[in-house]
């Protein structure tokens, strides 16, 4: 699914902040990438997003190079994909529904396939009530419920969640934990998560990662 | 009220520069019209010491047809009043006159670039271009012409910056949604839908506005023009083609400003 060989990633020249590292996810597998603040974990993940050019080595996704960022190859490659996001980014002009529906849109998905989609999703993360409220309507739990309920419309292979429950009490995040798990589990998505609070109380099957001064290493 | 805001501050240099574009047009048209008026009447009176038997020899003139005057006629109306050994003179010394109809109506320069060519040929002994009235007028609807044409090239570079200027801050207000909606696949084309759609929106009202202005003058054109200036006037009801054109820079220049800045936003965000 996802294999980085020897792969440097910086914002600035002779900066690297991910160094010389190596790692092969496997599909279907749930991933937890953790470490301290500016670790890196973030930038990992942009890059596996296309929006961060891998300055030495080499990175695939889904068997495509992405190595070098090329417009098209990583507009495909985020078709393929849902993405959770710490602060939301949910539009806010735009209800609950339409958010939600925004991902099957851009895929060019039938109109009455959207609706039977949206409201599935919505009834998923227990928002069916709120459909019609805009995102600054919504608790910090209730938006993020909303992001996974977004990342998951499209039937993507891969979910990739940065800090997902960053901003979240311990409730709401064991909400989201639980949604990525089924996710996961019954759907077969692959699931990279970046956090620095793992998921507690939960009986979560996962492969742990962890970014220290720039390396990435598989924790036991 | 923000949108409305946007939008006026979209719409009107929208509105300014169809309306320039609209009078630019307008006044070519008249000018044109009246040109081509004139041309079928006028004519330039080539004396000749031979006939010109060769029309070929005028070949670098470009005109519609050119008439042989009789020179009887001109004889029979002056024979009374000569003795016989002078009407034989005048038989003899009368030179051939020609009435050369041009295709278009010169402008002066033109006029005299076509005498000072019809006088370097060796049979022409005389031109006459009859520099009348209707030259003068000619020169002061050009002069218009070009003033309009200043004008409207002006308020066209003015317009498009102001135009750049407001796709620029939409863009910029925007920015969140288009990086969110790229984030989950879409194209920076798909992105930028919401600007795309207030532009269509702006243009739509912007070309009712001008066309109603200009349908409006046109058909009251006796309450804004001079009495003078209507008699003149060619008709100018049908602007069907003018119309089409107004349609086709309304869509092209705010499209130009769009495109430029899609680019830009591409070169500066690394798309």
């Amino acid at each position: 699914m996802i294999v980085a060989t020897d792969i440097s990633l910086s914002y600035e020249k002779d900066k690297n902040i991910i160094e010389n590292t190596n790692f092969h996810i496997k599909d279907k597998e749930f991933i937890i990438i953790s470490g301290s603040s500016g670790s890196g974990k973030s930038t990992l993940l942009k890059s596996i997003y296309g929006n961060l050019a891998v300055n030495n080595g080499s990175l695939a996704v889904n068997g495509v190079d992405i190595t070098k960022k090329k417009y098209q190859k990583t507009l495909d490659l985020r078709k393929q994909m849902g993405i959770i996001f710490q602060d939301y980014k949910l539009i806010q002009d735009y209800t609950i529904e339409e958010n939600i529906a925004a991902p099957l849109r851009i895929r060019n998905y039938d109109e009455e396939i959207i609706n039977k989609q949206v409201s599935n999703l919505l009834k998923h993360v227990r928002l069916s009530h709120k459909s019609k409220a805009y995102p600054n309507q919504l608790s910090g739990g209730e938006q993020q419920r909303v992001s996974v309920a977004r990342a998951l419309g499209h039937n993507p292979k891969i979910i990739l969640a940065d800090e997902p429950t960053g901003n979240l009490d311990e409730y709401s995040a064991s909400i989201v934990w639980k949604l990525l798990q089924n996710a996961n589990e019954q759907l077969g998505i692959t699931v990279l998560a970046v956090t620095h609070k793992l998921p507690q109380n939960l009986e979560l099957d996962y492969r742990q990662f962890n970014i220290d001064e720039g390396v990435m290493y598989e924790v036991s | 009220m923000k949108y409305l805001k946007s939008l006026i501050a979209f719409v009107f240099p929208l509105i300014m520069m169809l309306s320039s574009f609209s009078i630019y047009l307008l006044v070519n048209k008249l000018v044109d019209n009246y040109k081509d008026g004139v041309a079928s009447d006028y004519s330039i009176i080539v004396i000749a010491k031979e006939p010109i038997v060769d029309i070929n020899k005028l070949s670098s003139i470009s005109f519609q047809k050119i008439d042989k005057i009789n020179r009887d006629d001109i004889i029979d109306e002056v024979k009374d009043a000569l003795s016989e050994s002078s009407l034989d003179m005048l038989n003899e010394q009368l030179p051939y006159f020609y009435q050369l109809y041009l295709t278009e109506f010169p402008t002066n320069s033109e006029l005299q670039d076509i005498k000072n060519e019809l006088k370097s040929n060796d049979t022409v002994s005389g031109v006459e271009i009859f520099e009348s009235e209707h030259t003068k007028l000619y020169s002061l609807l050009v002069l218009t012409k070009d003033i309009v044409t200043v004008l409207f090239i002006i308020v066209l570079a003015s317009s498009f910056l102001m135009l750049l200027q407001q796709i620029r801050i939409w863009f910029f207000e925007y920015s969140e949604k288009i990086s969110i909606l790229q984030l989950l696949g879409a194209s920076l084309v798909y992105s930028t839908k919401s600007i795309v759609s207030i532009i269509l929106v702006s243009i739509l009202i912007s070309l009712v506005t001008v066309f109603t202005l200009m349908f409006v003058i046109i058909a009251n054109f006796s309450l804004v023009s001079q009495p003078e200036l209507l008699s003149i006037m060619p008709n100018v009801q049908d602007m069907s083609f003018e119309s089409i054109q107004i349609i086709i820079l309304a869509i092209i220049i705010p499209a130009i400003a769009f495109t430029a800045l899609i680019i830009k936003h591409r070169i500066n965000n690394n798309v």
